[in-house]
């Protein structure tokens, strides 16, 4: 009891006070108002008598009420009068249902609920990458792009499978980024944990799929002089392709997907600069600073040779080119894609814009210097 | 004292930054964002679904559109017509199409007609939205399910009415 009391010796208080660095204080009153910004934001996923319907939400819905109702994952559609293969994947929707089994409450609601929850850890997924990436005053820069860009705020609010996919996506290419052993290839815990990563999110959502198969195969093709880097990346792709083939072969008894109706019709809309009539505007969608501030980012990517810097080029134009895949003659889901590419200018424009504080900085320091007085 | 005043001026310039992104960031995330949140379908549709899961078969087949659709399906596991995913659907086109006639034409036996082509057992009524059936908006022209030669009332609120395909 003496000893806590004394521990609250002014001397002592004052030591510890005087000792924090101020950058990290500033940083944690920077994380925590940008949280609450965030979230409060996805609190109206609950505001209202229904969770959000845009974007077939009640529908998964639905497939979970009845894996709960009938204890098994329907392997029929409910869909356009159903009686046909499901196609789609079931990690998010038995993920809900297994909280809604665990907790009892309505799958509906439920999904309300997943939705802040996940979005929570889209948060913290992007902070956690940017920090082993560049670190942490980077990756409070990239929270700020995050939580005032549109896109990205629009597929958080919704009870969608590409919600769970925007946190498996990156968070498996953070174990590869973090899995830093030099010399020969080795398979440890992180190459264990982005296999297991890549394969949640092969059964999480087929567009989240292809962007993270397509950035693998670029980070393994930039990677192609370093074999153990390059099989750092190829272990997941594997995994994520295979698990997804093995689905597909289960659920509709064949590997191709060149009948499904995205395909046949050609789902999706094209991606410009500025939105019109028949086309999605990038800057209405990332916001308009966040370009800018990339190409700073990568400037200074580039210049101070940062470690595993071409995960994210990979990232970057992997993910591009899936959102232009309208000229390459494909045309399919353009708008969808998008959000990945500016999840990763999410990344780049915060160490663009660190690198432009850090500037400032300096030069303020520097002038605060020379004139002390002031 | 150099210390503190660099300290000050990031302070200062942090603190603009978030009065800047909680106000102006927001509001233009805000705008672009709110539509989103949109239930799209009424109070009254969704309480409807309670009657749906205790009074029809679990089987049964519903005319919808594509939010009335999601929700029938959300609320009670009933299959529409239209909604949901149309990846793997044998002629998702041909449903759209049929959904819409249904809910635009005048003609009562016309409704009826595609009701029975497509084995649907109920029409889900909405009385306060248009309805979105793959092709825009439209309105429904709701008089023709009050011909008790093909349609019989079954539920109505304030909202919506679900008519049995006789």
């Amino acid at each position: 009891m003496f000893k806590s009391i004394k521990w609250l010796d002014k001397a002592k208080i004052r030591d510890r006070l005087t000792s924090l660095d101020a950058g990290t204080v500033l940083r944690y009153v920077v994380i925590v108002t940008l949280f609450i910004l965030f979230v409060s934001y996805r609190l109206n996923v609950l505001g209202g008598y229904v969770i959000p319907t845009y974007g077939n939400t009640m529908y998964h819905v639905g497939i979970e009420r009845l894996t709960l109702e009938s204890g098994h994952y329907p392997t029929q559609e409910l869909s356009y009068n159903g009686g046909f293969p499901n196609f789609y994947v079931p990690a998010y929707r038995l993920l809900i249902v297994s909280q809604s089994a665990f907790s009892g409450i309505d799958p509906m609601v439920m999904s309300g609920l997943m939705t802040i929850a996940l979005a929570m850890a889209v948060f913290g997924v992007i902070y956690t990458f940017s920090k082993q990436l560049v670190g942490a005053s980077a990756a409070v820069c990239a929270l700020f792009f995050l939580t005032l860009s549109p896109d990205i705020t629009i597929f958080t609010i919704r009870a969608l499978p590409e919600l769970l996919g925007l946190v498996m996506f990156p968070l498996t290419l953070f174990f590869i980024l973090k899995n830093r052993t030099e010399g020969p290839f080795q398979f440890n815990g992180y190459v264990a944990l982005s296999v297991i990563a890549a394969a949640v999110t092969a059964l999480t959502h087929q567009i989240t799929l292809l962007v993270l198969a397509l950035v693998l195969a670029v980070y393994a093709l930039t990677q192609i002089k370093n074999r153990s880097e390059f099989l750092k990346a190829i272990f997941p792709l594997v995994a994520a392709i295979a698990v997804y083939g093995l689905w597909q072969v289960y659920s509709l008894h064949t590997l191709s997907i060149l009948g499904i109706a995205q395909v046949k019709y050609h789902e999706g809309t094209p991606v410009d600069f500025f939105a019109s009539a028949f086309r999605v505007g990038f800057f209405d969608q990332a916001g308009l600073l966040v370009l800018p501030f990339t190409a700073i980012g990568l400037v200074w990517l580039e210049r101070n040779k940062v470690d595993k810097r071409f995960l994210l080029y990979s990232w970057i134009i992997a993910s591009l080119l899936l959102t232009k895949n309208d000229l390459l003659g494909i045309d399919i889901f353009m708008d969808r894609f998008l959000t990945f590419f500016i999840e990763s200018l999410v990344v780049a424009g915060g160490i663009g814009a660190f690198a432009v504080l850090q500037f400032l900085d300096a030069r303020v320091g520097r002038a605060i210097e020379r004139h002390p007085e002031t | 004292m150099v210390r503190l005043t660099r300290n000050l001026i990031r302070i200062s310039f942090l603190v603009v930054i978030l009065l800047l992104t909680a106000t102006y960031g927001m509001a233009s995330v805000r705008t672009q964002s709110d539509p989103w949140l949109a239930p799209v379908v009424t109070s009254g549709e969704l309480n409807s679904t309670s009657w749906i899961k205790a009074n029809t078969l679990p089987t049964a087949h519903f005319e919808a559109d594509i939010f009335g659709g999601e929700l029938i399906m959300g609320m009670t596991t009933r299959i529409p017509i239209v909604g949901g995913d149309w990846s793997n659907a044998p002629d998702p086109i041909s449903n759209m199409n049929a959904s819409q006639q249904i809910y635009q034409t005048s003609s009562a036996s016309e409704a009826y007609a595609l009701c029975k082509q497509y084995d649907l057992s109920y029409v889900f009524v909405p009385l306060n939205r248009q309805v979105f059936c793959g092709f825009g908006w439209i309105s429904v022209n709701a008089t023709k399910f009050e011909n008790s030669e093909y349609f019989k009332l079954q539920y109505s609120n304030q909202d919506v009415q679900i008519y049995q395909v006789a």
